[in-house]
This record gives structure tokens, sequence and C-alpha cells, in this order.
């Protein structure tokens, strides 16, 4: 791979931006937990293994309770475990041995607490990690197809039913004891078998009949706490103007209201859920209940012995048990289809491989070191050029029209117009932050393929109108996690950065210098601060191309001369395109463009 | 002895036994994280603000305001953002307050907002030291406009009116008229019942959705702490101009760095570094040839330029 990934020969003929989003392939929900299992197979195999045998460990205490029961009536001749009888072994031993198959049962719960609980945890980890990275692969303006609270309800709550695949193992551990548990109660008497195993038809049927209802329920709770969510993270982000407003009682009533939403949709949800759990459960009981009576009336019969009956009643009570656990599987087998449903929307339109691709996920040690960044020759800028860019927004009609222009390497570009004129949605549209419906980007001559990935340090580098800072010392806010090739260099670039960007006085005014921690995303910084500390995250990634978006609007005149003279000074090996409306940059600028309802019209030089 | 039946009992009951007491074991698991949960939360409930609440609050006088710095000392942390400043704005007067970026402006309003208290003198309203004021009752006299503009994922009509179903769609848009935006509402499509979400307004939109904000609670004092610095300079004249209107009746400060903001100030407060340079009324400031106040005026006017 060249530095020059991204980028093509311009073909004679047209060239599309973005093509048709591919056709969603229907993937079931088994297929996902396949791939979920399979991710790290020894741990999850160990884990499902514990759980297997501790959902058909229940086989052998039935065993032993029928051994027991007739060796106090005192038979000796027993078809199943004849030798124990007939050994004459005392009851003592029969109860050690009951004791000691519980504690091995529990010994399974312990042990999967080391194979299971880590598996889990890389589990979440990846299906976390494969969602971040699709949302960071997406034009960054447009990388939530939903709202902040929706996606961090999925991150958080559809994760936590997806890596909960595990149940797969229990559902293969329920089958064992099923199989030998039929076989054996088969052997014993095979009519009163099959009353047994009524109940678990009806679970699966009437499953299937609330399937609809229980999927629909699920997506209704979902969404209601999403709504909480957002809104509590909006709240959290807003406290000033909430104040300023005075409407703390307005929005903590609104909170209230979608908590109440969220109340009744949860209710709703969990309702149903307990409902067919208790359904389930007493069928299964009322099925035992009816087995016990017919087998009691051939006990006195003389057909069945109390062995036998023992063995019986042990069995039902843990089918009636898992009957309960077959229907929990049941629903939550739709559930996690909601949950991959949601997910995959979170995608937007990646191949639903995409979610649960196998990756590393370091969940101990170091973290992997971050990439270094490297200029190489081929990302030198010798001339930009936008030709016919559109980007229509459906629902405003805002956007830019059929936008062309050149930048030649070392030039100052200001793009100027009124409020709403698409001046920003150039920018994000040239940078591949936005989707544009139509025309294309070429750097040095070619076509960028994906902007997106392309216009990136040390190639490009942005400062949006509202820079966003992180809570952290200055010096991390303006590094981001830089790392230069050389890293003797850093300091010398710093210096450089906090220069261009006049951050020197400022930094002087503060004892701890950059590594002042600048509070909760830059609250402690003034407005002004903030745009020069984002330009001097911008610079110090010594991009070819700057592009800035309204640096200046918090600035004094004084500081802002001194911005933008200081800019100029670096234009040998920069080349700037700037949204501005202040004179001071307009009269810097190479050329000027006006942007009109999304078009755009060469001022200077005329 | 035991019979049979009474074995089979006893061996049922113990079999019966284990799932209440698995059910007591997550109970006490949960119960443990409650109790956690609980002390963090008594933390929260424990943390008492430092700006203490008066005893026996007194009332502010009705009707605009008059602000007063007296002696006005204040630091974030060691290294004091004003020194000693002073100044008295009369009620219904507009104070343009001028300065370089970091010179302590904001610090002012965030004072007069009571979101701090000074380190030494006091900050009074219509005469009353703010330390003696109920919170609650001094927000709801003051309209603070900042750079940062919050907006929520709601309706623009929640949005402006911040949830407030008592204020009448038709002030509302009167509201909107006044300010001059009666012509960006109507390219919006559902008008004041258009779903906002995040990111949808442009950077200039949301600072104009902020402005109409501050005057639907009618307030008495009104801070513009750079209100529409990201608006282009046609449509910050025609709001200007609007602004003005809307402050008739109302103490004001303009926190700005254009000319054109503050041509209609009374009086201009000129700020370096925490202390005041020059105060008083524009047209006298103006009229003085040595005023630093005028060496801007004309360099800004030569330059059709902004202050600073």
């Amino acid at each position: 791979m060249t530095g020059m990934n991204g980028v093509s020969q311009v073909g004679g003929v047209g060239h599309p931006a973005s093509g048709p989003a591919a056709l969603q392939e229907e993937r079931p929900v088994w297929w996902f937990m396949g791939r979920i299992l399979t991710y790290h197979p020894l741990p999850q195999l160990a884990s499902g293994l514990c759980w297997i045998l501790f959902h058909s460990w229940p086989l052998f205490p039935g065993l032993v309770a029928k051994a027991f029961f007739d060796a106090l009536e005192g038979r000796t001749s027993d078809r199943l475990l004849g030798p124990l009888g007939a050994t004459g072994v005392d009851l003592a031993a029969i109860v050690a041995l009951v004791v000691a198959l519980a504690l091995v049962r529990a010994g399974f719960v312990y042990a999967d607490v080391f194979a299971g609980t880590t598996a889990g945890f890389r589990l979440r980890g990846l299906l976390q990690r494969n969602l971040l990275a699709r949302i960071f692969d997406r034009p960054g303006a447009a990388a939530l197809p939903v709202t902040p609270g929706e996606a961090i309800s999925t991150f958080r709550d559809d994760v936590e039913t997806m890596w909960g695949a595990g149940w797969a193992c229990d559902v293969v551990g329920f089958a064992i004891f099923a199989g030998g548990g039929v076989a054996i109660l088969l052997w014993v008497d095979p009519r009163v078998t099959l009353l047994v195993f009524l109940p678990i038809v009806a679970v699966i049927v009437l499953g299937h009949v609330v399937r609809t209802r229980l999927v629909r329920l699920r997506e209704e709770s979902r969404a209601a706490t999403a709504r909480v969510t957002g809104s509590l993270g909006e709240l959290f982000g807003a406290v000033q103007a909430i104040q300023v407003a005075g409407a703390e009682d307005r929005v903590v009533a609104r909170l209230r209201r979608l908590g109440d939403e969220r109340r009744d949709a949860m209710l709703r949800d969990r309702l149903l859920g307990l409902a067919l759990d208790a359904t389930f459960g007493n069928t299964a009981g009322l099925g035992a209940g009816l087995t016990l009576l017919v087998a009691a009336r051939q006990i006195r019969s003389g057909e069945f012995t109390v062995g036998e009956f023992a063995l019986f009643a042990t069995y039902l009570m843990q089918v009636a048990e898992m009957t309960g656990f077959l229907s929990w599987i049941v629903a939550t087998y739709q559930q996690m289809g909601v949950a991959f449903r949601r997910a995959l929307r979170l995608l937007q339109g990646a191949p639903p491989e995409t979610l649960v691709a196998h990756h590393p996920v370091p969940l101990a040690g170091p973290l992997p070191p971050v990439p270094s960044l490297v200029k190489r020759p081929a990302d030198r800028l010798e001339r930009l050029e936008v030709r016919g860019l559109t980007l229509r927004f459906p629902q405003s009609g805002g956007g830019i029209q059929d936008v062309s222009l050149v930048l030649e390497r070392g030039s100052l570009t200001v793009v100027t117009g009124r409020i709403g004129a698409g001046k920003s949605t150039l920018l994000r549209a040239l940078l591949g932050l936005l989707e544009p419906q139509a025309g294309h980007v070429l750097w040095n001559g070619l076509a960028v393929e994906r902007p997106d990935h392309f216009f990136v340090p040390p190639r490009a580098a942005y400062v949006p109108q509202a820079p966003a800072l992180l809570s952290g010392t200055l010096r991390e806010n303006v590094l981001l996690g830089l790392t230069p090739e050389d890293p003797g260099e850093l300091d010398a670039r710093l210096e450089r950065a906090v220069r261009s960007a006049v951050l020197e006085r400022d930094l002087a005014g503060f004892p701890l210098g950059l590594d002042m921690p600048i509070g909760t995303r830059g609250v402690r910084l003034s407005g002004g601060q903030v745009q020069r500390v984002a330009a001097a995250r911008a610079l110090v990634r010594e991009p070819e191309l700057l592009v800035v978006d309204d640096l200046s609007s918090a600035l004094d005149v004084e500081t802002e001369r001194r911005l933008w003279q200081r800019l100029a000074q670096r234009r040998g090996d920069l080349t700037i395109l700037a949204v501005s409306h202040r004179p001071a940059v307009l009269q810097l600028a190479d050329q000027v463009f006006m942007l009109t309802a999304g078009r755009a019209s060469r001022r200077r030089p005329a | 002895m035991l019979t049979l039946g009474e074995v089979y009992l006893v061996l049922a009951y113990a079999a019966m036994l284990a799932s209440p007491i698995e059910t007591i074991r997550t109970q006490l698991q949960q119960y443990q994280h409650a109790d956690a949960a609980i002390a963090r939360i008594r933390e929260l409930l424990g943390a008492r603000s430092t700006l203490a609440e008066p005893p026996e609050p007194v009332a502010l006088p009705a009707g605009p305001l008059s602000v007063e710095f007296r002696s006005v000392t204040f630091a974030y942390e060691a290294e004091p953002v004003l020194h000693d400043l002073s100044f008295v704005l009369a009620p219904g007067r507009t104070l343009g307050l001028l300065g370089h970026t970091g010179s302590g402006k904001s610090t002012c309003a965030r004072l007069l907002f009571r979101l701090y208290d000074p380190t030494a003198g006091a900050v009074c309203l219509g005469g009353v030291d703010l330390r003696h004021v109920d919170p609650q009752a001094l927000r709801g006299r003051i309209g603070l406009v900042t750079q940062d503009v919050q907006l929520f994922d709601a309706t623009l009509g929640d949005n402006v009116t911040l949830f407030d179903p008592a204020v009448s769609d038709a002030r509302l848009l009167a509201l909107l008229e006044t300010l001059g935006l009666g012509p960006w509402l109507d390219r919006l499509p559902g008008g004041l019942d258009v779903q906002i979400s995040p990111g949808q307004l442009s950077a200039g939109e949301a600072q104009l959705v902020a402005l109409a904000r501050v005057f639907v609670k009618d307030p008495d004092l009104v801070i513009l702490d750079e209100a529409s610095s990201r608006l282009d300079p046609e449509t910050q004249a025609l709001l200007e101009r609007a602004l003005y209107r809307l402050l008739a009746g109302r103490t004001a400060i303009v926190i700005a760095h254009r000319l054109s903001t503050l041509e209609r100030a009374d009086d201009v407060l000129l700020l370096r570094q925490g202390r005041a340079v020059e105060y008083g009324p524009l047209a006298a400031l103006a009229a003085d040839p040595r005023s630093h106040v005028a060496r801007l005026w004309r360099a800004g006017a030569a330059r059709q330029e902004l202050l600073a």
C-alpha cells in the first residue's frame, strides 16, 4: 500500500460519488450466535461444557434416589442399579453420594466463573469494538443514524443481550438431560413417560404464538429506554442552559414523562416475560402432578416400585424447572433478534458480518501502540480541485449545488456567505464528513475515492465551527495521542503549533502551562481560547491542507489579526481553505468565493 | 422410625429448598449492589454548593435593574481574573463590554448570574448584594446568552421555550418575527413543530434559537456574551436592529468585538487583563480624541471593522 490509497486516476467516464447501499442480506439469529461463540472457541467450549454438565447432571441424583428407596424398601434386584443394591450398600453411603453429586454440580458453576466470565467480557468488547469501528468509518458528520441516546442504549443494553449467546450450551445440556431422562423413564414405564413431556410441547407452541408480541414489546421498551438515556445525556450537557432559562422544573417534568413511558413499556415487556415463565412453570408442574397420580395408582397395583416413583418425581421436578428455562430461551431468542436488528441499524448498511467479525480485543496488558504520523512524498499537495460538488438536504432544501473551485499550493481561499448558505456543508462534503450526491474532489489531479479516509492528517486537518474539546490537559487536547515519526521532534512541533495558533500568551498565564487541566470539555477556557486550542490541534499535525470554519468568531481584532498573519506566514507549506466573514481574513485571501443558496460564485480575483 | 413416605417427604422438601436459597443468594447480591449505589448517591446529595443560600432573601426591586460592581476581585484558582473592578450601570441602560480574549468579560457575566461569588468585593443588582438574593429569583430576572449553545432533541418550539407549554405559539411566532427570524422560520418545513436533531441547525441558526430563548422569559437584565458572533454580517445587522428594540425597558450588557454591535450602547467599559481601562458614556468617550475607545472607534471605522 502506498500513501495514495483511496486515490485513483480519473477515468474518462462519470464518477459516482457514492454507490447505492449494498443489498442487506438477512441473517438468522443463530448465525450470529455461531459467529459469537467461535470467537474464542477454547474458553467458550470450556464454559459450554460446564453448563452442559450442569444441566445434564440431575440425571444422576434421580438414579441415586431410586437406589436409595429401593434399598429402603429392601429390594435388591434392581433393573438399573442392580449392583449397587445387590452389594447392600448402607443408606449413609447413598446420602453421601447425593451430597457429593450436588457439590460437583455446584463445582461446574464455579469453574464457569473462570472460563465463561473472561470469554463473556471479550465478546462484549468485540461487539462494542465492531460497532465503534463502523461508526468511526462513517462520514463524520453523519456517523450516527440515530440519536446518541439510541446509540448508547445499543452499546449497553443490546450488547448485553447479544453476548449472552452462551445459553446455546444450556440448550445442549437441557437436550442431553431430556434425552437421557426420556430414555430411562421410557425404559421404566413408557405410558407414564409420555405424560411428562406433554407440557414441553405446550411451551413451544405457546412461545410461537406470542412471538410477535414479544418482539414488539421488546422493541418498544428499548426505544423508551433510549429516549430516557438521550434525554439524560442532553440534560447533563446543558445544565447551564437550563439554569439560565430557569427551566429546571420543566426539564425534570419532561424526564419524568419519558421515565413514565419507559416504565410502562418495561412493565409490559417484563409482564409478558414473567407471565410466560409462570404459565410454563405451572403447566409443567400440573403435568408433573398428573403424572405422579397415574404413577401412584400403578404403585398400588405393584407395577411400580417406590424407587421408580422417586425417580419419576425427581426428574419431573427438573423437567418443570427446565420447561420454565425453555420458555426463557424462546423469549430470549426473539429478544436477541431485536438486539441484532438494532445493532445492524447502527452499522448503516455494512454487511451483517461486520458486527461479529473476529478482531483482537486487548483486555489485559499494555494497549497496542498508536501508529505514528508519517508524511510521504506522495502526500504533498500541489493542487486541490473541487468539481461539481452537490449535496442537498431533502428535509430543509438547504445544501450546496454544483460547487467547483481550485486551490493552488500555498494559497488562502475564503468562502463567505449568509447564514444557511451552505458554507459549512461545503467544507464537510469536501472532507467526506458528509456524502455528496454528485461531484468529486481531485488531489494533484487524482480523484479521491474515500475522502473521509483520505482527508486526514498529515494530508488535511479540519477546525470545525464549534470545536469539541475533551476533559483533560491542554497538551492532551492538542496532541490527541499524536506520535510523530521522530518522538524527539514533538516539543518543537508543539511549540510551532502553539505559536501559530497565538496561544503563547495564554499559556504564559497558566501556571501549569500545557499541562493545565481545562475542565469538563474545556469549560475553563474562554470561547476564543477553545478555538485557538482547536487550531493548535490541527496545526501540530503539520497538514498540507488546513480547512477552518469560522475560526476567529470568538477572537478580538488584535488576536485575530495576529493569528491570520501567522497562518499566512506558513503558506509556503500550508494550503488554507477557510469560511469567514471577517474583513481581516478576506483582505489576506488569494481568492474569495461567495455562496448564495448553495451556489458558489468567485468574487476575488473576479 | 420414619415411614417410607416420610423419608420421601424429607427428600422432596430438601430438593425444593434449593430454589428459595438460590433466590436469597441473588437478592443478597443485589442488596450489596444497592448498598454501594446508595452510598454514591448520598455522596452526590451531600455535596454542598459553595454559594451559600441567604437565610432571609431580599427581594429585587421591580422593573429594569441597576448593575453595580463594588471593588470586585475574582480568581477561579490562584491567579485573579478580575482586579478591584468597580462600575455602576443605571437601570434601563445598555453597556458595551470590550476587551481582548481572556480579559475577564465572560467572568463578569458569570458573576452577575451568580455562577460564582467574588473573591473580594460585591456584585449588586438593583442595589442588593447578590449573596442576599434567592438564586432562583435572581435567575428568573436575568437572561444570559452565551456563545456556547445547547440544543435539545425536540421541536423548535420546545427548544425556544425549553418545554414551557404555557407560552402560546402566537407569542412565540411574534417574538421570532420581531427578531427578524420570520423568513428563516418560513423556510423550515413544519415551522415551530419541526423536530430539531443536534447537528441539524448551523451554528449561526443555533445562536438565533438561543437568542429567542432568552426573551421568552421577559428578563429585566439581559447579558449577551458574544451572542451573535457566528452570524454573517447581514444577518447580524438585521438581528441587532431587532435586538435593541427588545432591549428597550431593560438593562443590558453586550459583550462583543464588533463596532456595529456597540453603536447603540449607552455606556462602554473597556477591560484589560481584568482591570477597567476606561468607563463612561459612549458618546463622551467617542468625543474625547485621547480615549482608547475613540481610537478604536476611528480605527474600526477606517477599516470598516471590529473593535477590541
